[in-house]
């Protein structure tokens, strides 16, 4: 279907406006002014016009990013989320229980102790005692955290 | 930006490969300095991976949030050194050109970079990013937070000054 046409004078506003590449021209625009440049010599002439100047806008050249930079930038981006092995999970979960079944262990042993020396005399909190006793826990932990 | 917020290697470099360029271009038409660009571009991707996790689509374009990111740090950069640019040429030298032809080269960017920012700031703004950052006109009306009007009036009058002072090289 053809589309609506497009005046000379637009024509030659938009080509002012938006340059000698139709493609590049807002989209409402783009086929009514396709078919005007094929039947218009005075459009065909404001499209060279238009591009004349647009091949020399692109003789300004930049420099490509260096290397440096790209790597400064992979070097600050965001990384990647740790994916968690589940047998390593679980392992890690057998450990910390195996550990708190040990300082269990070592803690009921503890309370039954105090509470037979509660029973047999005053009440004493040896704080070296407590100390060693988690000291323990810990070496039990660690070993189990080796095996 | 899913994929670039949880580290996807793959993903970072594709943006990287996608949008550097642009951001540098960009920077160094605004500053004339490929140092000073790259300074640039390095803060608007450290800006990009900030965002990347409150990233929305559909909210607003990538494209044009980072062209305006990138923008804005330009302008920070010429209110603080308050100079004119484009005191040295770009640094892009080819190898496989000969001295007289690459001098040459040099010389008509050069003409054509000065010519651009003797433009009004705002009419360069414009034609920075419908020609060279290849924005739509809907698109560079948005980074420059004008109607698309008022941008068709700024790249009118911009490329009028240009194909004036710019004449001697026109075929």
């Amino acid at each position: 279907m053809r589309p609506p046409p497009l005046s000379l004078e637009r024509f030659a506003s938009l080509a002012d406006t938006y340059g000698g590449t139709i493609g590049r021209w807002p989209e409402a625009d783009r086929a009514a002014a396709q078919v005007l440049a094929e039947e218009s010599a005075i459009a065909r002439a404001k499209l060279a016009e238009a591009d004349a100047l647009d091949a020399v806008l692109d003789r300004s050249r930049v420099a490509a990013p260096s290397a440096e930079l790209r790597q400064r930038l992979l070097a600050s981006a965001p990384k990647p989320r740790a994916i968690r092995d589940p047998a390593s999970t679980r392992s890690r979960l057998l450990r910390w229980l195996s550990g708190l079944g040990a300082i269990g262990v070592l803690t009921s042993g503890a309370l039954a102790g105090a509470a037979v020396v509660a029973m047999s005399g005053p009440t004493h909190v040896d704080a070296d005692s407590v100390a060693g006793l988690y000291e323990q826990a810990n070496v039990l932990d660690s070993a189990g955290a080796e095996t | 930006m899913r994929r670039v917020a949880a580290g996807d290697p793959a993903a970072i470099q594709a943006l990287i490969a996608r949008k550097l360029p642009r951001v540098c271009a960009l920077a160094t038409r605004m500053l004339g300095d490929a140092a000073e660009a790259e300074d640039v571009a390095q803060e608007a991707f450290l800006r990009v991976w900030r965002q990347a996790p409150k990233w929305r689509s559909g909210e607003a374009k990538f494209d044009t949030w980072l062209h305006r990111v990138s923008l804005n740090l330009c302008y920070d950069r010429l209110r603080r050194r308050r100079e004119q640019p484009f005191a040295e040429p770009p640094d892009q030298i080819d190898p496989a050109l000969g001295a007289d032809v690459e001098l040459e080269m040099t010389q008509t960017s050069n003409q054509v970079q000065a010519a651009l920012f003797e433009l009004p700031a705002r009419q360069r703004d414009a034609i920075l990013m419908h020609h060279y950052q290849e924005l739509s006109n809907i698109d560079a009306a948005a980074v420059l937070g004008v109607s698309v009007d008022a941008l068709e009036s700024l790249l009118a009058r911009g490329r009028r000054a240009l194909r004036a002072r710019l004449q001697g090289l026109q075929s």
